[in-house]
């Protein structure tokens, strides 16, 4: 992950040497499935396609946002965050047994996900 | 929710597969979306080797939770769903760039549009769903009855692309999560109307959310998805324009980058705002609340929280000071890059805990409260920030009394004197969840015959989630008379479109066009200890079994209520499995609110025989159902007012100090109606009142006599909440 982190930032730097790319633009990026595979390339191979008013789209797989930002961005240390675990963090069998106050001993965590 | 091992179908709540189809229409996915409790992605999983009744892979369909079941639960089919990834364009996706255009020129958001969902059928049954895009006649809408192709008095053109921004269950992302069809399938309770939901399609969802991205603007999404039934089974389907992608098969990304936290155009106000709160966008010139079927962003559910960034008064609902001064969510929570690691490398892996307070209800990760504190009022304007120091003002106007009341009261218990937009305060789930999806056993307001129009249901129509018409109790309106505030069922909303026949109910039924209220007092942790705050405390109204020590689940609820019906005289009323009945017996002003609701002990005591009988048929030997009232504060502290309309202002104490202040002879509504014999009804054990919430009793408000609703005096919850943080600090 580390040496794909520094390949990235490296693409990056030279994006912005190169062609002049502000900071604040992203690089263009492949979109990924689920087993890294280029969207777009394995639909075109594949080639189902929908013309649509003139307009061709291809029939591909689902991207993967975890493939596709993952490549460069460590995607397991930001979903780590309370937004992402929504009270997985704290889950536990006998969370409700422990905190008899709520008055349910079957509860599993104080979040989203074990309280509701 | 349910544990992960079980032994039986009695401690099975809902299972994680419920839980992303019911609650990811807000959360990112990721998480306990993706993952199992032992660290495995769901859709990894040999289905082979669960054990069975495993929470995290075992669930009940949507048909048995909304129309009740017992008995066990279903292995949930993961390898088809696909995990639910967590989707960075959720938040990262810039809302402003790159937006497609529909036929009729309207924008809508980049991420997650609403569109119009057509539907072709066959023989009366769905055959094929197509998202956004109109493949031309035959096709209708996929929502039959709250939502036909009509009612947008648009004449729809072959390959063309539709938006629908007032339906808040077809945004391109969350159908895909609950994908459901109107006129077929089961029935809504009480109403011989159908839906029917398609299957789950979590691995789809992220892509269906790219539908209002338009990066080379053709007029067309960068993805477009299709649902089409297969050998009996519907399959989602992902098209990609592939003129969007250059000759690498790569693509430029318009990113609201994580160093953008103040970008001038409140971005990230509205990106927070598509889960939190209410907001203007200013693209398409529509409010995000869901305007026509209800807002049901997170803090407005919570607090009646709304941005309003264009305000053309500073008494508009929505109107903040920070916000006016050109502040943004981010302003305050973020949480900022390291000193010293490059904006480059921070961007990588950016913690993503944003900076929060602390939540009265301990629901949100209580060890990031204040860990280290948002830019509060404390810290902007006392410590740090550079916020005008507020000291000398106060003592100017209060004199001595200055220290004693900063000291003891947070500052926005004065500056956020009202709210100026609607809320919850009471879910009543006291007869179930599952009449709850058509607004049409609701007469219109003049009186001649029901409602005619459904209105389209939320987060995905799922039990307890979807269409919550006289189960969820707005507490908005306070009452001149009695400094009471009075609650009302939600499907009697939008007094802000006085033509709409809900609206028109709303004033019928209140008198008022407007939505101000006043937050409650109460005693927590403030931003800088002990305080007096406000917030809102929202109830729930429920049962509880005293012999298993559970809160009864939505499915076992609902099997004891077959729903609720219309005798001949016009009453409403709800029936039992049993065949008992309760009515209707209470309502506003004279007018019945249409809502059967438990009153009497009488009440109770029907329901706890359904409710037994069902638990007996879940296998419990000897259940002993009571019903169940809690509540948690939910704090108040945005929508900051300017100083004239804070409390005090005016230099004397009257605002709460008077005689119907904020803290004399105010009385607080938790349940709209009360309890005929409920102390009689606490002390055999047939209502049990959270201790928390002790201070909740009926309240007689007009004199006569008899109670009125269950409640309680602002100075009971003052001594009472007091009381309670004095005892748990000293634990």
């Amino acid at each position: 992950m580390k040496a794909l982190k520094v390949w990235c930032l490296a693409m990056f730097a030279v994006l912005i040497f190169a062609f002049g790319v502000s900071a604040s633009e992203h690089p263009k990026i492949p979109l990924l499935d689920e087993q890294g595979n280029n969207v777009i390339e394995m639909a075109k191979k594949n080639g189902q396609k929908l013309v649509i008013n003139g307009v061709t789209y291809y029939k591909g797989a689902p991207y993967s946002s975890e493939q596709t930002c993952g490549a460069c961005h460590d995607v397991d240390a930001i979903t780590k965050a309370y937004h992402f675990q929504i009270g997985a963090t704290e889950v536990s069998d006998d969370w409700g047994k422990k905190h008899p106050k709520y008055h349910d001993k079957y509860l599993t965590s104080p979040g989203q996900f074990g309280f509701w | 929710m349910a544990r992960k091992h079980n032994k039986s179908q009695l401690t099975f709540d809902i299972g994680s597969p419920d839980e992303v189809f019911t609650c990811a229409s807000c959360h990112p996915g990721g998480g306990p979306y993706e993952y199992d409790r032992n660290g495995n992605r769901y859709d990894s999983v040999d289905p082979n080797k669960v054990p069975a009744l495993d929470g995290d892979y075992y669930s009940y369909t949507t048909k048995e939770t909304s129309q009740g079941t017992w008995g066990k639960p279903h292995k949930f089919n993961w390898k088809k769903s696909g995990s639910l990834e967590v989707d960075c364009m959720i938040c990262h996706l810039d809302p402003d760039a790159k937006r497609i255009a529909d036929a009729n020129g309207v924008k809508p958001m980049a991420y997650n549009p609403r569109l119009r969902i057509f539907a072709k059928r066959k023989l009366g049954k769905v055959t094929a769903v197509s998202l956004g895009i109109y493949p031309g006649a035959g096709w209708q809408s996929a929502f039959t009855y709250s939502d036909p192709l009509s009612r947008s008095k648009i004449k729809f053109e072959k390959g063309k692309y539709y938006t629908d921004l007032d339906n808040p269950m077809a945004d391109s992302r969350n159908y895909m999560r609950a994908p459901y069809v109107e006129g077929q399938g089961f029935n809504y309770v009480g109403l011989k109307t159908k839906r029917e939901f398609l299957g789950h399609f979590f691995r789809w969802a992220p892509s269906a959310g790219l539908m209002g991205w338009d990066n080379n603007q053709n007029g067309y999404p960068i993805t477009y998805v299709k649902i089409v039934k297969s050998n009996g089974q519907f399959v989602p389907e992902i098209y990609y324009d592939s003129s969007e992608f250059d000759e690498d098969n790569e693509i430029s990304i318009p990113i609201l980058s994580t160093k953008a936290t103040e970008n001038g155009e409140f971005k990230w106000t509205r990106v927070c705002s598509q889960c939190h709160a209410g907001v203007k966008d200013p693209i398409n010139n529509s409010f995000q609340v869901r305007t026509w079927g209800m807002g049901m962003k997170a803090d407005i559910v919570k607090r009646a929280e709304v941005w309003n960034l264009d305000p053309k008064t500073e008494k508009d609902p929505g109107y903040d000071v920070h916000a006016a001064a050109g502040l943004e969510c981010t302003s305050c929570h973020a949480r900022g890059k390291p000193a010293g690691e490059s904006w480059e490398d921070y961007v990588m892996d950016a913690n993503h805990n944003f900076l929060k307070g602390h939540d009265s209800g301990n629901t949100v990760r209580s060890d990031l409260a204040n860990n280290p504190s948002p830019k509060n009022c404390y810290y902007c304007h006392m410590q740090e920030g550079e916020g005008p120091n507020p000291n000398d003002a106060h003592e100017k106007v209060f004199g001595s009394s200055t220290w004693v009341h900063m000291n003891k009261i947070a500052c926005e218990v004065c500056h956020v004197s009202h709210v100026r937009y609607w809320t919850f305060r009471t879910f009543d789930y006291s007869l179930g969840f599952q009449f709850d999806y058509d607004n049409r056993h609701f007469p219109k307001p003049d009186g001649k015959g029901m409602m005619n129009v459904m209105l389209p249901p939320y987060y995905g129509p799922i039990p307890m989630y979807g269409m919550g018409n006289i189960s969820w109790l707005v507490g908005h309106m306070e009452n001149d008379k009695t400094a009471t505030d009075q609650l009302a069922p939600v499907a009697y909303m939008l007094p802000d479109k006085p033509n709409d026949l809900y609206g028109m109910m709303y004033q019928k039924m209140t008198g008022k066009k407007g939505f101000d209220w006043e937050p409650v007092l109460y005693y927590f942790v403030g931003s800088h200890g002990k305080q007096i705050m406000i917030g809102n405390p929202i109830t729930v109204v429920t049962w509880r079994d005293k012999t298993m020590g559970k809160i009864l689940y939505p499915r076992e609820i609902n099997a004891a209520v077959k729903g609720i019906f219309q005798d001949r005289n016009g009453r409403k009323y709800a029936e039992f499995i049993t065949g008992d009945r309760i009515y209707d017996k209470t309502g506003f002003m004279g007018h019945p609110d249409m809502k059967p609701e438990i009153s009497t002990l009488s009440d109770i005591r029907k329901m706890r025989k359904a409710l037994i009988f069902v638990l007996k048929k879940e296998g419990e030997s000897n259940p002993n159902p009571q019903l169940y009232i809690a509540a948690h504060y939910f704090k108040v502290s945005h929508n900051v007012l300017p100083a004239d309309q804070a409390l005090g202002s005016n230099g004397t104490c009257t605002a709460c100090h008077g005689e119907n202040g904020r803290i004399e002879n105010r009385v607080i509504t938790f349940m709209p109606n009360s309890i005929q014999g409920f102390y009689q009804g606490v002390k055999e054990g047939l209502i049990l009142i959270d201790p928390e919430i002790s201070y909740v009793k009926p309240v007689d408000l007009d004199g006569d006599g008899q109670p009125d609703v269950l409640g309680a005096t602002e100075k009971s919850i003052l001594k009472t909440t007091r009381a309670h943080l004095e005892h748990e600090s000293k634990k």
